[in-house]
């Protein structure tokens, strides 16, 4: 059956706009914490250290645009009918493409993608929505994705890129005989 | 699902519990928990009111990365152990979770005879077509040119288990496919199955990254069937039928007769202690 989503520019008011940015920050930081969690538990403590950043990060996020909400009434929105392109929230980190030996470059990489989703779903809203105040906040919401963009290039510039045999691991998950 | 009471406002995040999964990184199970937590959630059930009932494997380890009452029980036998609790406490919401080794090898007979019965739970099978846990060997669904353990090193060479085909002749009165990489897709449908009366059935394609590494590829050739969700089983059996195992969707909700015993309480807990005394 094909599903027929509603689009980033239908957003109709400020309310359902804040409910679409808290829930797009709070899951990005739901998604960091929990790959976090899994290199921790899989011994792999320099990445898991950076996925708590990302998170603490994205807790930040959420609180500004709670503190944006104050006085305003968010709708109750069901998590499958939220304006997302794809049915999921743009900020999440994609957990299908992390391994346990993933090294610092990759979740860089990995934190670039989303927040360069999330950049893609503010411009999208800014550029079609036909409410002033919409149009206004998600463009300093895209423009602030853009910064964290940029300070996330500058920052992987500083780690070398990924050897060729990253996954490489001695002891690995065993096979039985 | 009979009328439960309702709990104002939780969200996802309080149903889960401060356990970190020890599932490998990447592995499918993390969406599953995501999208039942969105689930009951939206169902807006008090959560002492809600009971996760498991058998063994990486996905049956679930009830304990949830908040709820939940038991993590024997190997295939989730359903037997849900069936009693769903018949003895009604008032219950029950979620039975597990994988495909323990739901279609081991717990293949419990399997059927749940769907037979239709009572009022929801089943969530965690379909990686492997046995993760115990380090990779085939499954039941596991395709027949799949060489990779070397237990079947030319494949298993026989015809994989067809669940929902087999769940919708045995009569479960909802049929549903899911992926695990569409978590708000996914929680969707658990959301429809539970509010379905009877026993309903929902595969989740949950790729085990560990042991069929290729099911990554999932992301690019699982899609959402293009049908329009049928009460007529005849129907649904053809589409089953007709379609690889790739295809997402709620296929059938029937109007099958959902088992209720009426039986009065005739002996009290104290009393079945006395009798079971060893
Ligand atoms: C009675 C019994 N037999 C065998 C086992 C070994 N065993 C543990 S988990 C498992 C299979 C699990 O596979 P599945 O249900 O597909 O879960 P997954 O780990 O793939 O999520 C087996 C055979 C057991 N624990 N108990
Ligand atoms: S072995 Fe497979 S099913 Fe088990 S946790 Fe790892 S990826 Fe998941
Ligand atoms: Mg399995």
């Amino acid at each position: 059956m094909v599903e027929v989503r509603k689009a980033p520019g239908d957003i109709a008011t400020v309310e359902e706009f804040l409910a679409h940015a808290l829930t797009l920050e709070n899951e990005a930081a739901d998604g960091y914490q929990e790959i976090g969690d899994s290199m921790a538990v899989h011994n792999n403590p320099e990445v898991a250290e950076l996925f708590y950043k990302f998170c603490k990060y994205g807790r930040m996020h959420a609180s500004e645009v709670q503190s944006l909400a104050t006085g305003l009434t968010l709708p109750h929105i069901a998590p499958w009918d939220f304006a997302w392109e794809d049915g999921e929230s743009p900020e999440t980190p994609g957990a299908d493409s992390v391994h346990y030996m993933m090294t610092p470059s990759q979740a860089l990489l990995l934190a670039l993608r989303a927040e360069q989703q999330a950049h893609d779903f503010y411009a999208t809203v800014a550029k079609t929505t036909k409410v002033p105040r919409i149009k206004e906040l998600a463009s300093e919401f895209a423009s602030e994705e853009a910064e964290h963009v940029r300070l996330l290039e500058e920052w992987i510039v500083r780690y070398p890129s990924a050897e060729k045999n990253w996954d490489f691991d001695p002891d690995p998950p065993s096979m039985p005989e | 699902m009979s009328a439960l009471p309702e709990q104002t406002a939780l969200s996802a995040s309080d149903f889960k519990s401060d356990y970190r999964p020890v599932w490998c990184p990447g592995c499918g199970h993390y969406s599953v928990l995501s999208s039942l937590t969105k689930a009951l959630a939206e169902l807006a059930v008090r959560r002492e009111d809600i009971a996760v009932i498991s058998g063994i494997g990486c996905s049956s380890r679930i009830p304990a990365y949830t908040n709820l009452y939940g038991f993590h029980s024997v190997h295939g036998r989730a359903l037997a152990v849900a069936t009693g609790l769903k018949v003895a406490r009604p008032d219950l919401l029950v979620i039975v979770a597990g994988g495909d080794g323990d739901g279609y090898s081991i717990g293949g007979n419990h399997f059927i005879h749940a769907c037979r019965r239709n009572v009022d739970m929801t089943y969530i099978v965690m379909d990686n077509q492997v046995y993760g846990m115990t380090k990779g060997q085939a499954s039941p669904t596991t395709p027949a040119d799949w060489d990779k353990s070397k237990l079947t090193p030319h494949g298993t060479g026989v015809s994989p288990f067809h669940p929902l085909a087999v769940a919708l002749a045995a009569g479960a009165n909802f049929i549903a496919r899911c992926f695990a990489g569409d978590p708000n897709g996914t929680a969707r449908v658990i959301t429809e199955a539970v509010r379905h009366p009877g026993f309903s059935m929902v595969q989740v394609l949950s790729p085990c990254v560990t042991y069929q590494p290729e099911q990554r590829e999932w992301k690019n050739t699982v899609r959402k069937a293009d049908i329009v969700t049928t009460s007529e089983a005849d129907l649904a059996a053809r589409w089953l039928m007709a379609d690889d195992g790739l295809s997402t969707g709620v296929m059938y909700k029937g109007h099958r007769p959902v088992y209720r015993p009426e039986l009065e309480e005739t002996a009290s807990v104290a009393d079945l202690e006395k009798w079971f005394a060893v």
